[in-house]
């Protein structure tokens, strides 16, 4: 028996050479865990194990024949169901693509392939990465690794469950708003949200462009710090990336920025105290704190909402019943075809925010709403990046509630759900990195907190994250 | 002040090409009423700060134009829900 629980990408390997057990019996020990959990918890939408058996027998080979391993060789990973990969479904968590196969690898899938890892699975998100709890999935809720009661978060809620459960080693997400950090948050694992530009998107399906980001989710910071190294850099296939030219920037100013703002009156006070109480620790590891005030912070959830919405109403119009996914049966005309293929392919939620987006964007209201929002964002970028050459990182609570409960009699309040977003939008429109580390418990639920650094930091915040 | 109703919602999702059911109207003109009322305080900022839309400055990247050949074109054309003889098929687009 392989003890699940405490392996990294380096101790694996360690394993494979000192023969304590077969990249095959590591791969299958992942299914049996992950037929043990999937039933109760939801994490996977769609597996694949005849491939990543025939791909684990190749290591086993290499092994025996004492060849050089790559990176990542023989390292079980899952992959969010909204980033292509040619294995295995790609459905975005939607109804409207379900059973669809991708014809290609996203970029960040083939430079991991190539470095050897071996994907066993996709795991469920939220349909388009719309929401923050799996509720919106059209493949049902992940539950969260700490309690059933409670969800795993979202939108890469599968992901993050993935990991946490040890169904795999890592776990690819994506994230537009927190989509990796809040759930890395409710399920108690790492999770990094790179830069802007900093990993390319290219076969990621589209929720905000401006806003979406690929990274990476895994029981420790060593892990991530391998992944994040492989999967950055500039990609043809998508012109919005950019060239990592202040990597390896040192922390330097042994100062830690907070932010007045976020110690507001959502903030639950046992989230509070854990996140003072890790504060002290560095305080007591020589750091200082130094407090800043961030007045645009309150229009960042109005502006997040405006602006990922507007970009997914425009990005989802390719859903349409012609080339790919679902098509609803029994349309004669081909406008007839449009309107009830995305009626009946996609999530209310999804409904929801493209009829939001559509009106943010329509004559007449497109000043009011979207500039307004992009206005916004600038004040909001400008405020955080000016408080972030002053001090190595700045912390922050990343979700200011635990993990939401499942209940069908409590209907939660939409709005109330967006507005726990607050601590993970702000750096997603500012395009800077931020990163979740679990620091505690409350009750039995996890509690994460997340470091922010700058644009191309991300080197930045794993240093900080190891202290 | 109402800033959308059942009328709006229903024009917007027409615009959207999304067949609303009717009885998602009245929950989505509520919803979409509530966010609307909350982003009504963006009206506060000045109008000369400027709308950022472009994070990293990159603006049309070119490559060269090259063919670069793709092989696996009879997948893309099974993705489609319906096809024949290698053409994608859709519903009549005119009536008569």
């Amino acid at each position: 028996m392989i003890d699940l629980k405490n392996l990294t990408i380096e101790s694996i390997h360690q394993d494979f050479i000192n023969k304590e057990y077969t990249c095959t019996d590591l791969v299958n020990a992942y299914f049996v865990k992950i037929e043990e959990v999937n039933k109760d918890y939801n994490i996977y939408t769609s597996l694949v194990k005849e491939s990543a058996l025939n791909q684990a027998k190749l290591v086993d080979e290499k092994i025996l024949k004492n060849e050089p391993l790559r990176k990542l060789e023989g390292i079980p990973f899952s992959v969010k169901d909204s980033i292509c990969t040619l294995e295995g479904k790609s459905q975005a968590g939607s109804n409207i693509l379900k059973d669809f196969e991708s014809t290609y690898n996203a970029t960040v899938i083939g430079k991991i392939l190539n470095e050897g890892a071996i994907l066993i699975g996709k795991t469920n998100c939220d349909s388009f990465g719309h929401g923050s709890s799996t509720k919106n999935s059209d493949y049902g809720i992940t539950k969260n690794p700490y309690s059933l009661d409670h969800v795993a978060g979202g939108s890469s809620g599968g992901a993050a469950a993935s990991v946490a459960l040890n169904t795999c080693t890592f776990a690819i997400g994506e994230d537009t708003g927190g989509s990796i950090r809040e759930p890395a948050s409710f399920c108690g694992v790492y999770g990094l949200k790179p830069s802007y530009g900093r990993v390319s998107r290219y076969g990621a399906m589209a929720y905000g462009s401006s806003l979406d980001t690929i990274g990476e989710l895994a029981n420790n910071i060593n892990d991530i710090e391998i992944i994040q190294d492989i999967i950055e850099g500039l990609d043809d296939k998508d012109t919005t990336t950019i060239d990592g030219k202040t990597k390896n920037q040192k922390l330097k100013t042994k100062t830690i920025g907070i932010i007045k703002e976020f110690d507001g009156e959502g903030l639950d006070s046992r989230i509070k105290d854990l996140f003072y109480k890790k504060i002290e620790e560095y305080k007591a590891k020589g750091y200082s704190v130094k407090e800043f005030s961030m007045p645009s912070i309150k229009y960042a959830v109005a502006a997040y909402y405006l602006i990922a919405c507007s970009e997914t109403s425009s990005n989802l119009s390719r859903f349409d019943g012609v080339k790919f996914g679902f098509r609803a049966p029994d349309s004669t005309k081909l406008e007839d075809m449009y309107l009830q293929t995305k009626e009946q392919g996609f999530s209310f939620e999804t409904k929801k925010r493209i009829i939001l987006g559509t009106y943010a964007l329509s004559a007449g209201y497109a000043d009011k709403y979207y500039k307004k929002a992009c206005s916004a964002r600038n004040l909001i970028k400008q405020e955080l990046e000016k408080i972030l050459e002053e001090v190595d990182v700045v912390l922050a609570p990343t979700s200011p509630v635990l993990p939401f409960e499942i209940n069908p009699k409590i209907e939660m309040d939409p709005m109330t759900e967006y507005l726990a977003d607050i601590y993970t939008v702000v750096p997603s429109l500012a395009g800077v990195c931020g990163l979740n580390i679990p620091i505690g418990f409350v009750e039995k639920l996890p509690v994460g907190m997340q470091v922010i650094g700058g644009v191309l930091n991300e080197n930045n915040v794993i240093e900080f994250a190891k202290i | 002040m109402q800033i959308v109703d059942e009328d709006k919602i229903r024009h917007i999702a027409k615009l959207s090409k999304i067949a609303l059911k009717d009885e998602d109207v009245p929950v989505l003109a509520k919803q979409i009423e509530q966010i609307l009322e909350y982003v009504e305080q963006l009206n506060e900022i000045p109008d000369n700060i400027e709308p950022l839309d472009n994070l990293t400055g990159n603006f049309n990247r070119l490559r060269e134009d090259v063919v670069v050949d793709f092989n696996n074109k009879e997948k893309i054309i099974s993705n489609a829900p319906k096809s024949k003889d290698g053409f994608i098929l859709v519903p009549k687009v005119l009536d008569n």
